[in-house]
């Protein structure tokens, strides 16, 4: 038997190149697919109306109008007032401002400390790796509620002190993940291959490993936002977050139930922003993961 | 002359956690000494946990050894601090096809990151060289665009090849490269490892336990066991006249050409655990001719027609 009869089959350029089809940029792929699309729109809108809601309204945020009362939405008050004759168009979209606001920092926390933390974690195994994870065990041990508390000893109840304890806290579920994940990755044949070419550790951390947890990392990035802005929204509550009359989303919704059989449309409007500003994340968050998938391009 | 790389007393071992607080040690290698000529193929065989892989990566400095000495040209290294002697004498090729490739890159991308950390090539030079390796591994350069999903297993060990070949290694160490594919996918990834070795006078390590692949394709050949070289030498004697009874025992049961012909007799058992290996002979504990000296001295390995054997059955 001659050794030729097995040499890989030879093609001419050409007809390799009918052959191969481009892959669709990640890009392409997110537009394909319709609900990450509107998801991506929702966000959007979102942004921009709490830019630029507020100047639709002749009212301010803290204008109170006590003769109005508790109106329904009309062409005066297009949401309707609250108990105190504030106008709720204009408070939603502020509200959007301080949601959104805790959303996104909590998002980068997440993407930023928990990423890091836990792939240095993970990747330098060992006593690294205990050290670190034995920080992040005690601090999932302290309830978020005493150190918000220890918090405002400190510092006055607002929004500086939402992101401290989004920011002592946000990121150790991430953490969690990114470690389990790359624990598993780093012991897969092509990291070993990576590191007998002698690649340097950094760049086989941030170009094999994380790349290939980005699934997980970015479902998890999509939970902690709208985590993030219902915790606002407890802790604003119990009067540990934003102040009157500043109203974040959460304000706005836990104010709306103390009337909620009377005048519904006053827990209506903020819990619908909060349900569609939820729904385009957790839209987004999908798609997004789905085209960054080299083997995904289906809708599924 | 000198050898591309010799190995003096290799040991390893890994901590297996405690037991009554007395620390356990998993003796992976016990003491391996093996050398390799440049242009030549060492074969490598043995059962599954005799030690190959984990000799293959102690030599490739994935592991720290915890003894003995690697000698690379000509110069005694330290596997770890002397890493980049190593990776420009030495490759590695995987052998899962589906496992070795990063699924989140494009291949050209994979093939190139070595030469943005270790060279200074210019971007088209780089894109030259990829272009080259892929062609010397029978794949055109449109394909280095795709990503490793994208391949069969054949296609994929042949990326792996040219990921090894990249950095211009003399030797290629391959680790059970074909026991993950299909037969005649195994035939093309043995003509291409010739191929590479008639016209760059490549070395190999050729790591497996499929014997007839070994026999085809070594010039010497090292018998493994729980971490031991029990026979080592040109692969034809060894084939013909196997010496100690371990590989007496492997090449009786390597699958008959002609059907129906019986197997030989099958070793009973299995290798005992590397935690606590035997006193005596490694292989004492199933060898079918066990005598008592075999029980509390260990056989070293002698010269004896014309390669070397640790039995003392042969001396």
């Amino acid at each position: 038997m001659e050794n030729t009869d097995f040499l890989p089959l030879q093609r001419t350029d050409a007809s390799a190149e009918s052959v191969y089809v481009a892959r669709p940029s990640a890009w392409y792929r997110l537009q394909q697919n319709k609900l990450a699309l509107v998801g991506l729109g929702i966000i959007v809108v979102m942004i921009i109306l709490a830019i630029v809601g507020p100047m639709f309204s002749s009212y301010t945020y803290a204008e109170q109008d006590l003769m109005a009362a508790n109106q329904g939405p009309s062409s005066a008050h297009w949401f309707g007032t609250d108990t105190l004759g504030r106008d709720l168009y204009t408070r939603v979209m502020y509200g959007a401002r301080i949601s959104l606001t805790i959303g996104f920092v909590a998002a980068l926390i997440n993407l930023v400390i928990g990423v890091i933390y836990g792939g240095v974690s993970g990747f330098f195994g060992g006593k690294v790796d205990r050290v670190m994870m034995g920080i992040v065990d005690i601090l999932y041990g302290i309830p978020l509620l005493l150190y918000v508390i220890l918090l405002m000893v400190v510092l006055e109840p607002g929004l500086t002190s939402i992101f401290i304890a989004l920011g002592i806290a946000y990121w150790l579920t991430m953490a969690r993940i990114v470690r389990s994940q790359i624990i598993k990755i780093k012991k897969e044949e092509y990291v070993i291959a990576a590191q007998s070419m002698g690649i340097p550790s950094w760049r086989i951390l941030w170009r094999h490993i994380l790349p290939n947890c980005a699934g997980p990392i970015i479902i998890t990035m999509t939970l902690a936002i709208p985590e993030a802005i219902f915790t606002e929204a407890f802790l604003s509550f119990i009067g540990l977050g934003v102040s009157a009359p500043m109203a974040s989303w959460g304000v706005l919704a836990a104010e709306g139930i103390n009337s909620m059989r009377s005048y519904p449309f006053q827990l209506i409007f903020p819990a619908l922003a909060i349900s569609i500003t939820m729904l385009g994340f957790a839209f987004f968050g999908d798609g997004l993961r789905n085209a960054l998938d080299p083997k995904g391009g289906d809708k599924s | 002359m000198s050898y591309l790389w010799e190995t003096n007393q290799l040991v390893k071992t890994f901590s297996a956690g405690s037991s009554w607080g007395q620390k356990q040690q998993v003796y992976a290698l016990q003491g391996v000494s093996l050398y390799q000529n440049q242009g030549e193929t060492l074969g490598i065989v043995g059962e599954s946990g005799g030690g190959k892989s984990t000799f293959g990566m102690t030599l490739m400095g994935l592991h720290q050894p915890t003894s003995g000495t690697i000698t690379m040209n000509g110069q005694v290294i330290n596997p770890v601090r002397d890493k980049q002697i190593i990776q420009q004498t030495m490759q590695m090729v995987f052998q899962n096809p589906y496992a070795s490739l990063n699924p989140r890159m494009m291949v050209r991308t994979m093939l190139e990151e070595p030469l943005l950390v270790h060279t200074n090539l210019s971007q088209a030079e780089r894109r030259d060289r990829v272009n080259e390796v892929l062609s010397q591994v029978g794949m055109g350069p449109t394909q280095g665009e795709r990503y490793a999903h994208e391949f069969s297993g054949g296609q994929r060990q042949r990326i792996g090849i040219a990921r090894s070949l990249i950095m211009n290694p003399s030797c290629i160490i391959c680790d059970e490269p074909i026991s993950a594919l299909d037969v005649s996918i195994q035939v093309q990834i043995m003509t291409l490892l010739e191929r590479l070795q008639q016209n760059q006078h490549m070395s190999y390590v050729f790591i497996s336990h499929d014997l007839n692949m070994v026999r085809y394709i070594s010039h010497r050949m090292a018998v493994m066991y729980l971490g031991a070289v029990m026979e080592e030498g040109s692969a034809e004697t060894i084939y013909a006249r196997p010496l100690h009874p371990y590989t007496k025992a492997l090449l009786a049961v390597n699958g008959p050409v002609v059907p129906h012909m019986p197997f030989g007799q099958i070793l009973e058992g299995e290798p005992p655990n590397p935690i606590s290996p035997p006193k005596g002979c490694l292989f004492s504990g199933r060898c079918p001719e066990v005598e008592p000296r075999c029980l509390t001295e260990r056989p070293t390995l002698n010269t004896v027609d014309g390669r070397q054997v640790a039995c003392f059955h042969c001396e």
